[in-house]
């Protein structure tokens, strides 16, 4: 709970340190961007934080892959 | 981010550096995984098909020396498609960014501080990756120039050092498995050097236009690839086929080898000092590609303010990349390879098919 918390600390205090600029010149997109990210990262960051195994990112690179390589190795080397 | 432009000096270290990168620790024993004793063999094999790739992310170049590979991309496939591939292609970067911080971690982890949470070593990395890239490109290929001598030190050491301890017996039988075996290794083995400097396609802006670039980013190549061939035939030399295929980290293994008259003894941890500065500098490369890209995609004019976002994804998708480190070499041995190809040489030649058919130019402005 402690490490969940801090890592939402964390979070905050980089839009209360970094948007603040964003928000003076009005860059929406900057700031679309910048909230979709910070999200993106909250989330990981706590589920790595706490030790939570998300689905691993290279399980699409394997979906992706698995039938060429099954099939070169059969045929090829 | 800076109107400051890197030099040729500055582009052949970080070609180097983006070359021999993760490369190093990981690339001996996936080739000798393969092809056995004939590693070197497929190693010569790269020397010839990495340079060609090379100039493949030249001619990407020549299209447009201002434009980025996003801005090609958009140009060649049209707005909503090459806007996709241009979103798949950040991800690869971006996934790129946390596998080079994977594998940092998992090298300090297994090797040199067992006790100390990956998730340490992975948030100090990071911290450092944010604090280079707010200080923009010319720092970072400053600091280059500066860390490249060293490096070149370091590894020059660790090859004179281990000549004492070959046995050419090693090596042999030769070619004993047959031609596709060695060019299966090779496959492998172009991948991690070569095509992993398809982040440069993402960087040509921000280099001075010179006439020798081409020449001189072939020239940085081909001698990364020539270090890792001396790298990986060494380690076939000194530890065996079977040692190197089976160590996850062949060149620590390698480096706790070097043993010169019972006095120069135990340098793997200032070795492996020098390869955590070339994983550094692939690893901020493909951050500074992830978070120009970023800007590039959704027509951001600033993207200073993105980066410590980007780096908490970075932080979390390290981690959430792979349950362990045997699924993660697993995947970097057998599927990662083509994966890579997918996006260092398929795409670029599709597009290069896309425009020549379109038969227009890009112009610098297509957003």
């Amino acid at each position: 709970m402690f490490s969940t918390i801090s890592v939402l600390a964390v979070m905050i205090g980089i839009a209360a340190f970094e948007s603040p600029a964003l928000w003076r010149k009005k860059r929406k997109r900057e700031i679309a961007v910048f909230a979709a990210l910070l999200f993106i990262g909250a989330w990981l960051s706590v589920c790595a934080i706490n030790l939570i195994q998300l689905p691993s990112a290279l399980k699409l690179v394997e979906w992706l892959y698995a039938p060429l390589d099954i099939w070169l190795s059969r045929y090829v080397w | 981010m800076s109107e400051e432009k890197l030099t040729m000096k500055q582009l052949g270290a970080l070609t180097i550096f983006a070359l021999i990168g993760d490369s190093i620790i990981i690339l001996p024993s996936s080739v000798a995984g393969i092809s056995r004793q004939d590693a070197w063999l497929s190693m010569l094999l790269v020397l010839l098909f990495g340079p060609a790739g090379c100039w493949l992310m030249l001619r990407l170049r020549r299209l447009n020396p201002s434009a980025d590979l996003i801005q090609l991309l958009r140009a060649g496939f049209g707005r909503w498609a090459g806007g996709a591939v241009g979103l798949a292609f950040l991800y690869f970067l971006v996934l790129n960014t946390a596998a080079v911080t994977r594998e940092l971690g998992d090298l300090l982890a297994t090797q040199i501080m067992p006790e100390t949470p990956i998730r340490a070593t992975h948030l100090l990395f990071i911290l450092v990756l944010v604090w280079g890239v707010r200080c923009g490109l010319p720092t970072i290929a400053r600091a280059g120039e500066v860390l490249f001598p060293w490096f070149v030190l370091f590894m020059t050491a660790l090859i004179v050092l281990l000549i004492p301890r070959i046995e050419v017996d090693r090596i042999r039988p030769i070619a004993a498995e047959g031609f596709p075996t060695i060019l299966h290794g090779s496959i492998v083995a172009v991948v991690y050097p070569f095509a992993e400097l398809i982040v440069f396609a993402m960087l040509w802006p921000a280099i001075r236009p010179a006439k020798k670039l081409a020449r001189d980013f072939m020239l940085a190549s081909l001698i990364g690839g020539i270090v890792m061939f001396l790298v990986v035939f060494i380690s076939v030399l000194v530890l065996g086929p079977y040692l190197t295929a089976h160590q996850v980290y062949p060149t620590y293994a390698l480096a706790k080898k070097i043993s010169i008259g019972h006095f120069l003894e135990r340098v793997e941890a200032l070795l492996a000092i020098s390869w955590m500065i070339s994983l550094f500098f692939k690893g901020i490369l493909y951050f500074y590609a992830s978070l120009s890209g970023i800007a590039r995609l959704f027509g951001l004019r600033e993207s200073r303010a993105l980066a410590t976002p980007l780096a908490t994804v970075v932080y979390g998708l390290a981690f959430a990349m792979a349950p362990n480190l045997v699924y993660f070499n697993d995947v970097g041995i057998h599927f990662w390879p083509y994966w890579d190809i997918t996006f260092a040489y398929a795409i670029p030649l599709a597009l290069l098919a896309a425009l020549a058919i379109r038969g227009k130019k890009p112009s610098p402005a297509a957003r």
